[in-house]
């Protein structure tokens, strides 16, 4: 059976793996980190918001190993994953979701500034490159590993006023399916998840006017919860997902359709 | 089971057709695990009941009868004796379909008429079946659809081009069918596998098996419960935000 029991429905063999969520403070970050917690994982937990990453340690429970850091600096992502490797053991399943659009920064394209560009490419791509980067070798040399990369129905859609946010999502995508190629001989996969729009403090000073258009776009008539993104992640990181790799699953309501 | 929530499908009645063996006998049982009672079929009798049999050791409730998926008739029929017996249906697995097989040939000398026996068994099925839940489902608010489309439709197999015709057409049946559904909660995606280990392999020569395995990044074939298990995903609530969407699980062959 290539390692796959019969019975994997029912057996836990996720249990005490070490899983990595980035940006895992709030939002969605902070949703696949409760699931995988409560599917037995261990994890290191990844943000730049000390104050916030500590209560959602808390939350976490015994299980987990906050670490302070910004995602887009090469020395401290380095020290962070030294540190959980350290307290915690190799790197079982790394879940790339730190990113944000420019917010209050985002314009459209015309009127944009190349120094937000950077920020949004950063953010969303070079700290996915950067964490992959630190784990990768180690899943190759034990031939197994999952990583999972957020990205966004938005970079297939395209939206206004986030050209370089939906850039930065579709090289996310081909980030994935390279790295999937890489490592697929390894027993490793790489996948990805366009969520839509979810119910995130993103949206909280969001006018009514603003739901309303969005929901008006969504085949399903609602948002997304972070937990509709953690249940797909979770699928992804367990065994069920072995045969899949490279693969962009959206979760946004019937809006784009792949 | 995954862990926390307890089985995922308790209390679920899930139609899975062609389960005899293979990809649709394996998602059938690992549905029954996952808590779901069942409705199964296939045109192959011994077949749908040695797999009856087995997910009744499960504990679960299972009706089971012989179909033939192409006569528009008897799925009629069969449905309506089974929602009967049974109630109604939160989940169906649009799972029957096949190539040309020994008459598989490339389009250039092919034969119309093997055309209409693919389409006739691959893409019609599907419609055929989903007309019989779809109308409760709606009215219910709830359901799932789980459509078995393939890899060969999305990246092009010589020697299958109905057969990819029809895969095709499931998918853009999925995508037409999701959108309609959406307003009532009720899902329909479709899943794409690759290569995997069932009775057509056996058909194989082990040359053509050898060079399929090196065109596959993860360098080997899928099980049927590599399949089965996406196909209790996208039949629960995990995946209860994602309509349309056509999963593939090739082991990395095709990426979308």
């Amino acid at each position: 059976m290539d390692g796959l029991s019969p019975d994997s429905s029912t057996a836990r063999p996720e249990e005490g793996r070490v899983a990595v969520v980035t940006g895992a403070a709030q939002g969605i970050g902070r949703a696949i980190a409760l699931k995988l917690v409560s599917r037995g994982y261990k994890l290191g937990l990844l943000d730049i918001d000390e104050a916030i990453l500590a209560e959602t340690a808390a939350k976490v429970g015994n299980n987990a190993v906050p670490v302070m850091a910004d995602c887009t600096a090469e020395t401290e992502i380095a020290r962070a994953f030294g540190e959980i490797e350290s307290r915690l053991g190799p790197v079982d399943v790394l879940v790339n979701n730190v990113g944000q659009s420019a917010r209050k920064r985002s314009a459209e394209f015309y009127l944009s500034d190349p120094e937000v560009w950077r920020f949004v490419v950063d953010v969303n791509l070079r700290s996915a490159l950067l964490a992959s980067r630190q784990v990768v070798p180690g899943m190759r040399q034990r031939q197994q590993g999952r990583i999972i990369n957020l990205s966004s129905n938005s970079a297939l859609a395209g939206d206004l006023q986030v050209a370089d946010y939906a850039a930065a999502k579709m090289a996310i995508i081909g980030f994935t399916r390279s790295l999937a190629r890489e490592l697929a001989p390894f027993h490793v996969t790489v996948n990805a998840l366009c969520p839509g729009v979810i119910k995130t403090r993103a949206f909280d000073n969001m006018p009514q006017t603003f739901f309303d258009a969005v929901t008006g776009r969504i085949p399903m008539g609602v948002l997304g919860e972070p937990e509709d993104v953690a249940n797909a992640a979770a699928f992804l990181a367990s065994e069920d997902a072995r045969y899949m790799t490279g693969q962009s699953l959206v979760i946004d309501g019937g809006r784009c359709m792949i | 089971m995954q862990g926390d929530e307890g089985p995922r499908l308790q209390g679920k009645r899930a139609v899975v057709t062609g389960a005899g063996s293979g990809i649709g006998r394996a998602s059938a049982l690992r549905m029954a695990r996952e808590g779901a009672d069942l409705i199964i079929f296939d045109i192959e009798e011994d077949g749908v009941r040695a797999t009856a049999e087995e997910a009744r050791k499960l504990g679960r409730d299972v009706y089971s009868a012989q179909l033939d998926c192409t006569v528009e008739a008897d799925i009629v029929a069969a449905f309506a004796k089974a929602k009967d017996a049974c109630g109604p249906i939160d989940i169906l697995m649009n799972n029957v379909g096949q190539s040309a097989r020994e008459r598989a040939s490339e389009f250039y000398k092919s034969d119309p008429e093997v055309w209409d026996f693919v389409l006739g068994i691959t893409l019609m099925p599907p419609l055929m079946c989903s007309r019989q839940v779809v109308a409760d489902m709606r009215e219910r608010r709830a359901g799932k659809i789980v459509n078995v489309a393939s890899n060969a439709g999305l990246a092009g197999e010589i020697g299958l081009t109905e057969y990819a015709a029809a895969k095709m057409g499931v998918i853009g049946f999925t995508r037409s069918l999701a959108r309609e559904l959406a307003p009532f909660g009720v899902n329909v995606n479709a899943l794409c596998p690759g290569v995997t280990k069932t009775r057509v392999i056996n058909r194989i020569s082990d040359d053509i098996v050898q060079e399929i395995t090196k065109s596959i990044p993860m360098g080997y074939f899928a099980e049927p419960e590599d399949i089965a298990a996406v196909a209790a995903f996208l039949a629960s609530d995990d995946a209860r935000y994602m309509t349309g969407q056509s999963v593939v699980v090739d082991g990395g062959r095709w990426m979308v």
